[in-house]
Formats: C-alpha cells, sequence, structure tokens
C-alpha cells in the first residue's frame, strides 16, 4: 500500500488548479503519478498530438511531501543493473482522473484575507491549507484521494475522488531533435495570442531575417467537389529583439495545432514572469515547450504538422509514439521568396492539379541541399503575410511569393516589433499552389507543358480569365504568368493576343466582366 | 375556472397595497420562482406565497405590510374601510400554523414575476428614492416604514445586497408606484404601474385553489435540532455539493462528536464533505442538537432554495423526529433595524429503506441531549 500524503497552500492549491485547468483543455483524463520527491500530472490528447507534463516539485511546490512507494510493488533484489536505474521509478503510484472531478475541488480556493474586517466578515470560501491523501483499501474497496480544504472558521471540506489505475504514457522526444530553440517572456507572446482567431486551426512558426512570424492559418475546406473557403489568416510579426534566445535554422518554419498553442501560452501567462522555452526540430517532428516557476515544471510535446499532411492538425502523427521521424524532408521552406529566378521554378511548380498531398506522395528527396535549391516554394501552407490584401478580390491573381512582377515592385516593409495583417486568403491557387508544393516542390525539375495542362484543365471549371481586371496594370494574371512563363518562346501571334487580352482586361478595369473565353479554348491556340 | 365574476364581493377591492418599490418583493419571490404556479393567501397579517414541488418540498414567502406602504385588507363579507390594525411582530406574521381565514387562490408566479420586472425590479431601483412620500396618505402604516424615509427603499444595504449598480440606467428615471388589487374571488390580481405618467396595468388570472392546500407537517414538540447560521456558508456548501451534480444530500448533526453539522453528497465521479465546527461562532449563531441525527434529502429539492440562500442572511435548520427538514432563511429588507422577511422552506426526508450510506463515515453514535431545546420552538429563531 502506497502512502502519499501533500500538504498545500492557498497560493498552491490555486496553482494547481490553473495547472489543471490548461489540462482540460487538452483532454478529459489527467494521470497523477507520485514518486518519491514530485507529483506528475500528465494529459495525453485524444488524438495523441499533444502531451502535456506539469510536474509539482516535492519540496518547493508543496508544504510538506510524503510519498512512501508500495513495498509490495518494488523489487528489492536488483536482478541486473539496469534496474538500478529504474528504481527511482519503481513503486510509482499511478491513477487516472477525470479531471472534471478534479477541478472543483481546487477551484477558487484562495481568498485574500480579510482586508476590511466588517466587510468581509461574510467572506465565504478560502482556505487555509489543502491536504491530498491517498486511502487505498483495495481489499476494501476503498480507494479514494482524499482531499481536505481546510477553510476558515472551522469548515472543512473534504472531496474523496475515485480513480483507476493507470498505465504512464511518455512522449518521446529525442534530444537532438531540439536543434531549433527560442526562448521568449510568457507575457510578451501572451498579449498577442488574442489575435488568433478562435476558429483557425494552424499557426506556423516562422523565422525570418530580424523576425519571427506567428501565422494562424485554415487549411481549405473541402465541400464535395468544391473548395470552399477564404480563411482567415492572421499574421504577427515579432522582433527577435522580444526573444531572449533565438536559435532557429534559416527557413525552418513548423506549424502546431493554433487552440494547443494558446492553451499553454494561457497558462504560462497565469505566472509572473516566465520564460517559455521552445525546442523543435523539423516538420513532422514533436516540438517541446517547457516553463517552470515556483517548483511546477510544465513540458508540452506537441506534434508538428508534417509537409504536406493535409487536414485538421488531428491527423499529426501521435506524439506519443513517434519514434521515427523522416529525413528527407528538406527543411528549408521559408516564408518569402526572395529571388528571382527561384520564383520563376516556383512558380511552374505551383502550375500542377490540385491533388490532394499525402504524405506517402512525396517523392524521396536525395539530399537537403539540392532539395532546398528546388524547393523554394516548398512552404507550409500559409502564404507570406506580406502580401497586402486584395480588397477582397476573389482572382486567382499571382501571390507575390511567385510573381517577380509584384514582389519586385513593392517595398518589404520591415517595420519593428509586431505587425499584424488581416488577410483574406483571397484565392484558390493559393490552395493549389500550397498542395502542388508539397507534392512537387521538392522535385528540383522545371514542371513541364504537362503540369501546365494539368493546371489549366483543373482550372477551367473556374472560368478564371478576366477576373483580375480590376488588379491595375501592375498586376498581372496568375494564367498570364503561366502564359509568358511557359510560352516565352511561342510565336508572335500568340504574343499579340495575348497582348489583345491584356489590353483588353485593363480597360475593364473596376468592374466585374463576365469571362468571354473558355479556358480550354485558350489553351488550344497556345499548344497549336 | 378564472374570471368567474362575484358581483357581490364587487363592492370595493378587497386587498390593496402600494409600494413605491417592487425590488424586495420582487427578489422574495424570485427565491420561490422555481415553480411556475403558486398559491396566494391574502390576510390582514400579509401576503404569504407558497410553492411545492413533488409534495417532498414547499416554499413559503410571507409579504408582510412593512413591504408595503400601504397594506389595505378587507374581507369581502363585511366592508370596512378602516385600516387594519398594527401588525403583530414578525415572528407571528409568518407563524405557518396559524388559522388563515384570508382569501386564497393560484396565481402564476412565473407571470407574476415579469410583471414586477416591467418595474424594474431586476436592476437598482434606486427609482423609488422619494416614492414613498407620494403616498403620504396611507404611510406610516406599518410603522417600520415610517424610519425608511431618507434611505431610498431599493438602495442596496448592507454586505447582503450584491453590488449597488450606480450606473443602472433604471436609477435615473422618476420615482413611480406599483400597487396591488385584488377584488374578490374570480377577479385577476391587478398590478398597476405608475410610472411618470405611463401607467401599466398587468391583470394576472387568478385560479381557484384546491380545496385543502396540505402543509408539510412539521412538529415542534419532538424537534431534534435547531441551528443557526450564516446564510452564505450554506450556499457556499451547496453550491461545492452542487459540482458533483449529486442525487441525495446527507445531512447529519451531532450534538458532541465533531463535526458537528456535515453536509455530503456522492456523485458519479467523487464524494464531498463540508463539515461545520459548532464553536464558530462567526458562522454558527446558534447550535442545539438534542441528538445526532442523520438525514437524507433529495438533492434536487433542497438545491431549489440556493437563491434564498443566496439573497438570505441568516438562515435557522431544525427538524422533527420524522425527519422533516425546516429551512427558514431570514432576509433582511431596508436597513438595519427594520424588520427582517422570512422564508420558509421545508423538506420530506428519503425514506431510509433504500439507503446505502456508508456506516462507518457518515455513522454518528447519538449522544444524549445537549442544552437545552429551545422551549418556545413557536417563536421564530430571534
Amino acid at each position: 500500500m502506497s502512502t502519499l500524503q501533500i500538504t498545500l497552500n492557498p497560493l498552491a492549491v490555486d496553482r494547481l488548479h490553473e495547472a489543471l485547468v490548461c489540462l482540460s483543455k487538452f483532454g478529459d483524463s489527467v494521470t497523477l503519478e507520485a514518486k518519491r520527491n514530485k507529483l506528475n500530472l500528465r494529459t495525453l490528447n485524444p488524438t495523441h498530438s499533444a502531451h502535456i507534463v506539469i510536474c509539482l516539485a516535492g519540496d518547493t511546490f508543496c508544504d510538506s511531501y510524503n510519498f512512501v512507494p508500495d513495498p509490495n510493488k518494488l523489487s528489492f533484489g536488483s536482478n541486473g543493473g539496469s534496474q538500478v536505474s529504474q528504481r527511482v521509478d519503481e513503486g510509482a503510484f499511478k491513477c487516472k482522473m477525470n479531471v472534471r472531478a478534479l477541478l472543483p475541488v481546487f477551484r477558487g480556493r484562495y481568498v485574500q484575507e480579510a482586508v476590511n474586517k466588517e466587510r468581509d466578515e461574510n467572506t465565504v470560501g478560502g482556505i487555509e491549507k489543502c491536504e491530498i491523501v491517498l486511502q487505498e483499501k483495495p481489499n476494501k474497496g476503498q480507494c479514494r484521494l482524499v482531499v481536505k480544504q481546510f477553510c476558515r472558521y472551522g469548515i472543512m471540506k473534504t472531496f474523496r475522488l475515485q480513480y483507476e489505475e493507470a498505465d504512464i504514457i511518455y512522449a518521446t522526444f529525442l534530444k537532438e531533435w531540439g536543434v531549433n530553440k527560442w526562448a521568449i517572456r510568457a507575457g510578451e507572446l501572451k498579449k498577442w495570442m488574442e489575435h488568433f482567431g478562435p476558429k483557425t486551426e494552424h499557426l506556423e512558426i516562422a523565422p525570418e531575417e530580424e523576425r519571427v512570424n506567428f501565422t494562424s492559418y485554415t487549411l481549405k475546406i473541402i465541400d464535395g467537389a468544391h473548395i470552399l473557403k477564404t480563411p482567415l489568416q492572421t499574421s504577427i510579426e515579432l522582433d527577435l529583439i522580444e526573444f531572449n534566445e533565438f536559435q532557429v535554422t534559416r527557413d525552418t518554419s513548423i506549424a502546431v495545432s493554433v487552440k494547443d498553442f494558446k492553451s499553454i501560452v494561457t497558462h504560462a501567462g497565469t505566472f509572473e514572469h516566465v520564460q517559455i522555452q521552445a525546442a523543435y526540430g523539423e516538420p513532422g517532428q514533436p516540438m517541446q515547450i517547457t516553463y517552470d516557476q515556483n517548483g511546477m515544471f510544465c513540458e508540452f510535446t506537441l506534434m508538428t504538422r508534417k509537409k504536406g499532411a493535409a487536414g485538421p492538425a488531428g491527423k499529426a502523427e501521435p506524439v506519443a509514439k513517434i519514434m521515427s521521424h523522416r529525413s528527407g524532408i528538406p527543411g528549408g521552406s521559408g516564408s518569402v521568396v526572395k529571388t528571382r529566378e527561384t520564383s520563376v521554378v516556383s512558380r511552374k511548380e505551383s502550375v500542377t492539379p490540385a491533388v490532394p498531398p499525402t504524405a506517402s506522395a512525396q517523392p524521396a528527396v536525395a539530399g537537403k541541399g539540392t532539395s532546398r535549391l528546388g524547393s523554394v516554394s516548398a512552404k507550409m501552407p500559409p502564404p507570406p503575410p506580406r502580401v497586402t490584401p486584395h480588397g477582397g478580390s476573389v482572382s486567382v491573381v499571382a501571390n507575390s511569393r511567385d510573381s517577380p512582377l509584384i514582389s519586385g515592385g513593392r517595398q518589404p516593409s520591415y517595420s519593428s516589433g509586431l505587425r499584424g495583417s488581416l488577410q483574406p486568403r483571397q484565392s484558390q491557387s493559393l490552395f493549389i499552389m500550397d498542395e502542388n508544393d508539397d507534392v512537387f516542390g521538392p522535385s528540383p525539375a522545371p514542371a513541364g507543358d504537362d503540369q501546365f495542362e494539368a493546371l489549366l484543365d483543373d482550372l477551367d471549371d473556374e472560368d478564371v480569365l478576366g477576373w483580375d481586371a480590376s488588379l491595375g496594370s501592375e498586376r498581372v494574371s496568375f494564367v498570364e504568368l503561366q502564359e509568358r512563363a511557359v510560352n516565352a518562346d511561342k510565336g508572335k501571334a500568340v504574343a499579340e493576343k495575348r497582348k489583345e487580352q491584356q489590353e483588353e482586361r485593363t480597360e475593364e478595369s473596376g468592374s466585374y466582366v463576365e469571362p468571354t473565353q473558355r479556358k480550354n479554348v485558350v489553351k488550344g491556340l497556345f499548344d497549336d | 375556472m378564472t374570471q368567474t365574476p362575484a358581483p357581490s364581493a364587487a363592492t370595493g377591492p378587497v386587498f390593496s397595497a402600494i409600494t413605491s418599490s417592487t425590488r424586495h418583493i420582487y427578489e422574495l419571490l424570485r427565491c420561490i420562482g422555481f415553480m411556475p404556479i403558486a398559491n396566494v393567501s391574502i390576510s390582514a397579517d400579509n401576503v404569504r406565497f407558497s410553492v411545492e414541488d413533488s409534495h417532498s418540498m414547499q416554499a413559503n414567502v410571507c409579504l408582510t405590510p412593512d413591504l408595503f406602504s400601504s397594506y389595505n385588507y378587507t374581507p369581502s363579507s363585511t366592508y370596512l374601510d378602516t385600516i387594519a390594525a398594527a401588525p403583530p411582530s414578525s415572528a407571528e406574521q409568518f407563524n405557518l400554523e396559524s388559522i388563515d381565514d384570508g382569501v386564497k387562490f393560484q396565481i402564476s408566479l412565473s407571470a407574476l414575476l415579469e410583471c414586477l420586472q416591467i418595474f424594474g425590479a431586476d436592476g437598482s431601483s434606486n427609482s423609488s428614492g422619494g416614492g414613498g412620500n407620494n403616498n403620504n396618505s396611507r404611510r406610516g402604516i406599518g410603522g417600520g416604514i415610517s424610519g425608511r424615509e431618507n434611505v431610498p427603499f431599493g438602495r442596496q444595504q448592507g454586505p447582503f445586497f450584491g453590488n449597488p449598480n450606480l450606473f443602472e440606467q433604471n436609477s435615473l428615471r422618476l420615482p413611480g408606484t406599483c400597487r396591488f388589487v385584488y377584488q374578490g374571488t374570480g377577479f385577476p390580481l391587478s398590478i398597476i404601474l405608475e410610472d411618470a405618467g405611463v401607467t401599466t396595468t398587468c391583470h394576472l388570472t387568478t385560479f381557484i385553489p384546491p380545496s385543502t392546500i396540505d402543509l408539510i407537517p412539521f412538529n415542534r414538540t419532538t424537534l431534534t435540532h435547531k441551528i443557526i447560521l450564516k446564510s452564505a456558508f450554506l450556499h457556499d456548501a451547496l453550491l461545492e455539493l452542487d459540482s458533483l451534480s449529486p442525487e441525495t444530500l446527507l445531512y447529519s448533526v451531532s450534538p458532541h462528536k465533531k463535526p458537528n453539522f456535515s453536509l455530503s453528497a456522492t456523485g458519479i465521479l467523487s464524494s464531498a464533505t463540508i463539515d461545520f465546527s459548532a464553536n464558530n461562532k462567526n458562522v454558527m449563531e446558534t447550535f442545539l442538537v438534542n441528538e445526532a441525527c442523520v438525514g437524507r434529502y433529495k438533492f434536487g429539492l433542497v438545491r431549489k432554495a440556493i437563491k434564498a440562500m443566496d439573497y438570505a442572511s441568516k438562515v435557522s435548520l431544525r427538524g422533527d423526529g420524522e425527519g422533516v427538514l425546516s429551512m427558514q432563511y431570514l432576509v433582511e429588507v431596508g436597513e438595519k433595524g427594520a424588520s427582517p422577511t422570512f422564508i420558509d422552506f421545508r423538506f420530506l426526508p428519503l425514506n431510509d429503506d433504500d439507503d446505502e450510506y456508508d456506516e462507518e463515515s457518515y455513522g454518528r453514535e447519538g449522544d444524549e441531549g445537549s442544552g437545552d431545546i429551545d422551549d418556545d420552538a413557536d417563536e421564530m429563531m430571534l
């Protein structure tokens, strides 16, 4: 029979409640693991993509902590040398409880001492101390975790909580995965969290030259044959000055669930001056976020989105079981295309059919160097935040990262600190690019006519010609860019025709005009 | 069954009362507002609203003449235009067992509450600031009201009245009056709200009451215990147990053994016990326990008193030999010194046959008598 006795002061109870609130945002059950000198609270979310350990140190967090393992469960005769290292864990008491049963037990226990005697005379609630005792009588069928709250005025509240035995699930996070690190004050990060909309799914963290880009976005929503939505995307740029530490491999951007990240930052924000430390490797490998204060050590292991893994974050690989990681995925996927050459390549690559990419569809990539060269467009889904909103137009216009014309004509604005932009994801073309980036991005080979045709076929349904007439002369339609790039060497007649088209569009500027030409017709002309 | 005219009684209103603030009336009625229909009984002493649920709990609110600036009850048989005699003490007014020969009817309590809300009872009704003075002719009936002239009737006083809504829109309104009129059997209960020249009249249909309204019997001669404690602590304890969403409430008192008074409940995931010590005068004002006893009550029914627990300042808990639990909540209306109002709850215990509560934890040996039990149990707790 194990013995566990913990005494907590009201502030620690409050902290414990905050921790439980945080855990409850991830999963319904919490696993308690009592060791000789600490109590671990663990939660694994239902999709196994996030694992949380909150460790309460017996000496610093608790006023008193006494755990004596069950002698029956201890193996005293060491059968081998390897057993010695496990001795610490042996006999650890493990149980699983519903977090909803725990929450009310610790809710609102910290009430400040009465300042004004007369006014606060009738203040109820507020405890003097809290005792947690394990009552293990398996033979009598009475296994309870007893929490006694000693309140003011001699009132005592006793809670007997049922638990079930449980095995501990650990999350794997290899040290060598944590090549990228950063640390920031929790309060600083918390300030910006509310800007990420509640309906967005993913949060991309992408370093740039002097800043870090936090972008929340939602992948496309597919309804039947239609790719719906122009989901909200929010970008927040934090200057590197805000970070206490920042060591991230250039062009390593990862994406995690917005909800999880927000929950973590919210909890960290309840501490006064806590520093959040994050460590991660490549996309598809777990990310670990840690912080600790006053004897409470919190460790969150979140699965990051694999490149090309479509769908909600829930489909991320289970973090608790992931043992292998992919090596062939290029780490280089910066947010902003810097050079013209690469952008041309990327544009061609993006001209590919919208096949829902899967991890298995990814071609193996020989090496990092080559892959990076060819995969500048192999980005995580969100487009660079530098694109200004196009007034909500739904035109299929080339994105700035893909269009040398546009990106050349616009000065990147380097604002200091934060720059948030609420940008409607304006076109389906982004989705197409995103998806195709993932599928074909690593391939260094320039896209051929086949791909182009496939794109045109794909776009056929959407009658994209003429859509961007309102965008002014500077902007060139997406389709036109394809034409220019692929058919640069086509005959003069084609070029003239294209010029006419362009003029027409310029005249139409400002108003919506029905497309006048089917796309397949255009394609026929070019191919001939 | 309604609106049957009773011309014989129509010579004048059987009952009419005027108040400048419906706030307290509203708050009091809200405490028993968990049922849609209430039995109303009007007598010279008070207006009593009673509700019951499942034939196992009853709640009563008595509106004393103190709550009105004018209170006029005229039995239909004898037409009198004199004002009722000086009201008896609040305890006497609240004696539920007293012979009640007033008019009785049923009314939709939810509709009545909505009507009172029109008057702005929900928010701060400081509107009534000088309201009492508008009815000078009738003022001074209850004695209690005379001392309140300087204090707006609805001003939230004392620690139990929540936060004053200083910026409530209603506080800018001009004072108005609210009149209750009932003309006799078959007539509706009319509530006339006059506010800055606007008159709102609500006619609430009255229903014929059941022939007998059985009061849950509470035998004062076999009183087992009487505890008076601050209602806020009971409220806190009930809220604590409520989070488990339990079925039954285990209520146990013990004269000597600690804990002296405890409430416990068992939910699906956990069980909880709240123990009170009899020694702390900050919580427990009176603790008179004859013998240890354990009672089981349906939590869902006891829970209905939670609003009253929140609103009242003190509560008197009494149990009789049959296990009937009586809760009487003392509500301080107006400023200190004014006679309080009471809300009374009675609960029938659950049958002990099907119980399976934990003997080890809750069984208390029946120690013999503690203090002398209140001889004049008929007296209210104060």
